[in-house]
């Protein structure tokens, strides 16, 4: 029995022995800091990618949207909102043509209700007051040719991934305005998010200039347009 | 002939017998004319392959591996069994020496079969053979990604440092050394604590062994996240599969127990061959770091990074996304022409003979 015990007892010895052997030898392994320092002086310009095909195929794709904007600048007394829809034939993954058609929804800032009223009450009493016109956008209609440079994609949530790709567009059109139609042309940028074979998402941001017509005359409008759209793709 | 005649005599069933009779007639035939019989279980058929490729009848096993495969299609295909039956064929056909059928065989296992990363693995090691070592590189960076630091062998870690050591890439080769030891420097150690140890006695394997009966046999989803504490792939053992499927008595569990550690004592083996293999490639690297110090020479590229409008190139960074997987592309310089005949004949001699 004694004999047993010992014997199991020189074995696990033994067996210790040789692990700490092996991990002395597996620690071994590596290389000193002078002989990676040495190795790195003679790297090669070796490069890792990774290449992945596009999922979303958008050669000769037409893309329906509906879009929703807000509008920063223009006429200081007026607040203006977007909707509307646009229309995109995608060329190729870089290029797409398309049209854009937003109707405009207005309403006074502050500060234009102040002189409405302040007008008003002038007029009530009998005293001067100066007439605030306003000219009113109506609706825009935009022809743009946009260009998609850069790619990316991201993860959302770690539900699933989708591809972007981030554009810069330039555009030509006409605002109607209460007064008439005025010439209109924009410049901008924005994301768009191809979320699966069939259903987009875009975020733009556009600077748009066009002229309107009040009773002082003529005068430049700038502004800000920033737009939320979904889209198909066909 | 006489014993089994008498065997079928003493059987009471006849046509139990008959089929008895016939199949112990039709496998001994079998073995030695080479011929698979219908009503032989995929078992017994597949042991048949195996004798056949131990014997390097490997033609004669392709034969016998082409009906079970087809056999195995028509049941299901997607299961562990038809995908190991593919592996198998592609190794047999590595061992006959056709490689591109065997690497178009290993390219025929899905993403979601569990012999998809040693597919892949040994698909690099197939063309580190053929010389194409920027698609072996390519190949390797999904094998040992991150998400499958944890499941992946001391293997590919060998194939990464051969390869590197074929294109002359040497900081490539102490890097893929740190990592080997970062993984598995502390995996040893957990082998050698279930050799040691009593088994039953650890929380992880006790857990495992009283949650196996028949109804819920040994197998990979069982072991979850145990598995980084248990010897790698424990769930494909026939031994284990089979004990498992026991009633539970401290019999079995002891069985159980002594058989983990015994893979235990195999992964070990394993790992410790391997750590062999890297000592030869990183003495050899240490060797051509003085030689190539001193040696100038114009190196070639090798693969290409190259894609169209519908295609994206990524960076590859320490994260990786899944979506990435086997969409990796190397270029690689190799070795430095050297300008001395007899140099470039030497060099390339012992880089070949590893």
């Amino acid at each position: 029995m004694k004999t047993k015990y010992f014997s199991i007892l020189i074995f696990v010895m033994l067996l210790t022995e040789s692990f700490a052997a092996m991990a002395a030898d597996i620690n071994d392994l590596g290389g000193n800091k002078d002989l990676i320092r040495r190795a790195r002086t003679l790297d090669p310009d070796n490069k890792i990618r990774v290449v992945q095909n596009r999922t979303v195929d958008r050669r000769w794709r037409v893309e329906l949207g509906l879009n929703y904007g807000l509008i920063a600048g223009g006429d200081p007394y007026v607040n203006t909102q977007n909707l509307g829809g646009s229309l995109d034939l995608h060329i190729n993954p870089m290029w797409s043509v398309g049209a854009r058609y937003y109707e405009h929804y207005n309403e006074l800032t502050s500060e234009g209700h102040r002189i409405y009223d302040a007008a008003k009450n002038n007029a009530e009493m009998g005293q001067p007051y100066q007439k605030t016109d306003i000219d009113y956008p109506l609706n825009s209609t935009l022809g743009v040719l946009s260009f998609y440079p850069v790619y990316g994609k991201l993860n959302f949530f770690d539900m699933g991934l989708a591809q972007f790709d981030l554009y810069v567009l330039g555009g030509y059109g006409q605002v109607h305005t209460e007064s008439g139609t005025s010439p209109t042309w924009t410049a901008g940028g924005g994301a768009g998010v191809w979320i699966s074979q069939h259903f987009t998402t875009r975020l733009e941001v556009r600077y748009q200039n066009y002229e309107d017509h009040i009773s002082s005359g003529r005068r430049d409008l700038d502004m800000v347009v920033t737009n939320l759209s979904f889209g198909i793709l066909l | 002939m006489f014993a089994i005649k008498k065997m079928s005599v003493l059987t009471t069933n006849f046509s139990t017998a008959a089929i008895t009779f016939i199949s112990v007639l039709a496998l001994s035939s079998s073995l030695f004319a080479g011929q698979a019989i219908k009503f032989q279980s995929e078992t017994q058929l597949f042991d048949l392959v195996l004798a056949h490729a131990q014997k390097n009848r490997v033609v004669e096993a392709l034969a016998i591996l082409d009906k079970l495969i087809v056999r195995a299609a028509r049941v299901s295909s997607t299961s562990a069994k038809s995908d190991l039956f593919i592996m198998t064929k592609a190794r047999l056909l590595f061992q006959l020496g056709d490689l591109d059928k065997s690497e178009k065989t290993y390219a025929s296992i899905s993403k979601s079969s569990e012999y998809w990363l040693e597919a892949q693995e040994e698909r690099a090691h197939i063309s580190g053979r053929q010389g194409d070592f920027a698609k072996a590189l390519a190949q390797l960076q999904s094998v040992m990604a991150s998400p499958f630091e944890s499941v992946v062998g001391p293997e590919p870690y060998f194939v990464s440092a051969l390869t590197s050591l074929r294109i002359c890439d040497y900081s490539a080769i102490f890097k893929t050394n740190e990592n080997f030891k970062k993984r598995f420097v502390p995996r040893l150690q957990r082998m050698k604590t279930l050799v040691l140890s009593d088994v039953l006695q650890e929380r992880t394997v006790s857990e495992l062994i009283s949650s196996l009966n028949k109804n819920h046999p040994l197998s990979f989803e069982n072991i979850g996240p145990r598995a980084k504490d248990l010897p790698r792939n424990m769930h494909r053992d026939k031994d284990l599969r089979r004990l498992s499927m026991k009633p539970r008595t401290a019999l079995r569990d002891r069985a159980i127990a002594e058989r983990i550690q015994i893979l235990a004592k195999q992964e070990i083996s394993e790992i410790e061959n391997i750590v062999s293999k890297l000592h030869i490639v990183e003495a050899e690297a240490i060797q051509s770091i003085y030689l190539a110090e001193s040696e100038a020479g114009e190196r070639n590229a090798q693969g290409s990074i190259a894609g169209d409008g519908d295609t994206l190139i990524f960076p590859k960074t320490d994260e990786t996304w899944l979506d990435e997987l086997t969409h990796y592309a190397v270029r690689v310089e190799k070795c430095p022409n050297i300008k001395t005949q007899g140099d470039r004949v030497s060099n390339n001699k012992k880089r070949a003979s590893l």
